[in-house]
Formats: structure tokens, C-alpha cells, sequence
């Protein structure tokens, strides 16, 4: 594993440029220096992983990266939500759980694809379940036999949701403006 | 225009330990005295390296094995930065968290 790690390590030092590789050959040196492979393998897993996100961050950026990752993240949440759903017995929590995930594998694959453009529909929805929220809290609906209450703090939550993934998209983008490579 | 950033905790933490070893460390013990991880470490070495507030240099001595191992110390640009950063209440307040 070691010699694995040592190897990628090496391959990363060729796809960087100069000023982003100089640290890779003193890891790599003091690397041979540390007695216990398990010590040797963290010391060498930690530096690989370094230098993996240094080279994506290179190639593709911070935003580019960060989108990626944000929208993996979420298409796992739409696969784990599938998974559990049919446990739910309740139905009207089944039914309200199930709605939602189109919701949330439009915004991963719109955060894979346009960071704006899922900022968008992000406040789309916020607005959406704003007025679902307004609306559903009239006398009308609140007589009716419906778990209405139930179904304004599951619009809530979805709004409370996008919100953050509002925010992440934002900060990717001011991440990407700012250059945090040059920071100490 | 460049700005100035504070130095984040991780940065602080390395020049803390540089300063309590006066004959340097290498990366290891550094790693060991910092908790940092090595990933951490490294980058953030080059860079204060690069500004000139920490010097490396190769480890010397007839009781050495193994091949050319790095030896990290703070140098006095390095030093003078530190005590600008206590003045300014930065190092104590951000190696506390």
C-alpha cells in the first residue's frame, strides 16, 4: 500500500505545477523516515489526498470541485431517501417523502451542471413552499381533514433545506473568486 | 493589490512549535507536536517556506540513515511575524480554539 501511495504521490508531482509540487518530495523523503507501516500508510494516505484535491483544484477549480461534490452528496441523500422510503408507514409522510425527491435530484444534477441555474430553482422552491406555507395556514385548508400541520412543517424543513444549499452554492462561488490557495 | 490574511490556526500551530524547537524539526515530529495531519503539514510548510518565514534544510550529522531527510526552522522574518501577530492578539486568541 505504502509503495502504491508513494507511486500516486509521484504521479502527482508530474500533473502539478512547480509552485504546487514542492512539498510532495519532502512528504515522499520523510515519508522512508517513519518506522510502522500503519504509520507510514496514514502519513502517505493523508499527503495523497493533499494532493489529489490540489490537482483537482488546479485542473478544474474551487467552484468546478466543490459543485461536484455538493451534487454527489445530494443524488446519495435521493438514492438513500429511496432506500428508506418504502419503510415509512405512515402514508401521508410516505407520499410527502417521495414528492420531494424529484425536488432534491433536480438541484443535484443542476448543482453537477450550472451553479447559477440551481440557485435559481433553489429560490424557486424557497419561494414555493413560502406561499404553500401562506396559503395552506387559511381557514379553508385548516378546516379540511388534512394533516395540513404536518404538511406546513415538511414544506418548512424543504425550504429550510434549500436554503443551506443556497448558501453552499453562494459560498462556492465567492471560494472560487477569493483564491483561497494563496492564504497562509 | 494584495491583502493581508490572518494566518489560519493550523499555520499558528506549526509556528508555535517551530518556535519552542530553536534547532528546527523535521517533518514528523512536526506532525507529532502540531497534531496536524501530513497533508496539512506540507502545503502550509512550503508556503511559509516560500514567504520566507521558515527555512528548510537538509538534516546533517554522521549518525544519520536513510535517505536526505528535511529539517524546518523559523527564521528571524519568521520570528519578527509571530511577535506582530501577539501584538496584534491574533496567535493566542486563534491557538486557543
Amino acid at each position: 500500500m505504502s509503495a502504491m501511495l508513494d507511486k500516486f504521490l509521484v504521479w502527482a508531482e508530474r500533473h502539478l505545477p512547480e509552485s504546487e509540487r514542492i512539498w510532495i518530495s519532502d512528504l515522499r523523503s520523510e515519508a522512508r523516515h517513519i518506522s510502522g507501516n500503519l504509520s507510514r500508510q496514514r502519513f502517505l494516505w493523508s499527503g495523497a489526498l493533499a494532493a489529489l484535491g490540489q490537482i483537482l483544484r488546479v485542473r478544474f477549480g474551487v467552484q468546478r470541485v466543490g459543485q461536484s461534490l455538493l451534487g454527489v452528496a445530494l443524488l446519495m441523500a435521493c438514492l438513500g431517501g429511496i432506500y428508506i422510503a418504502p419503510s415509512i408507514e405512515n402514508e401521508v409522510v410516505r407520499v410527502s417523502f417521495y414528492s420531494v425527491l424529484p425536488i432534491y435530484a433536480l438541484t443535484a444534477g443542476l448543482a453537477l451542471v450550472n451553479l447559477n441555474l440551481m440557485k435559481r430553482f433553489a429560490i424557486g422552491c424557497i419561494a414555493a413552499l413560502g406561499l404553500f406555507w401562506i396559503i395552506s395556514g387559511l381557514d379553508y385548508f385548516t378546516a379540511l381533514d388534512a394533516p395540513v400541520y404536518f404538511f406546513r412543517a415538511f414544506a418548512v424543513e424543504v425550504a429550510f433545506i434549500m436554503t443551506g444549499l443556497y448558501v453552499a452554492a453562494s459560498y462556492l462561488g465567492w471560494a472560487e473568486e477569493a483564491g483561497d490557495s494563496q492564504s497562509l | 493589490m494584495t491583502r493581508f490574511r490572518k494566518p489560519s490556526s493550523s499555520t499558528l500551530k506549526i509556528l508555535e512549535c517551530l518556535r519552542a524547537a530553536p534547532n528546527g524539526l523535521h517533518g514528523y515530529a512536526l506532525m507529532k507536536a502540531s497534531g496536524l495531519a501530513s497533508g496539512t503539514l506540507y502545503p502550509i510548510l512550503a508556503r511559509l517556506a516560500d514567504r520566507g518565514w521558515l527555512e528548510k534544510a537538509w538534516e546533517t550529522g554522521e549518525d544519520i540513515s536513510g535517505p536526505p531527510r528535511r529539517i524546518y526552522t523559523l527564521t528571524s522574518l519568521g520570528l519578527a511575524q509571530m511577535e506582530s501577530l501577539e501584538t496584534a492578539g491574533t496567535l493566542n486568541a486563534r491557538t486557543a480554539t
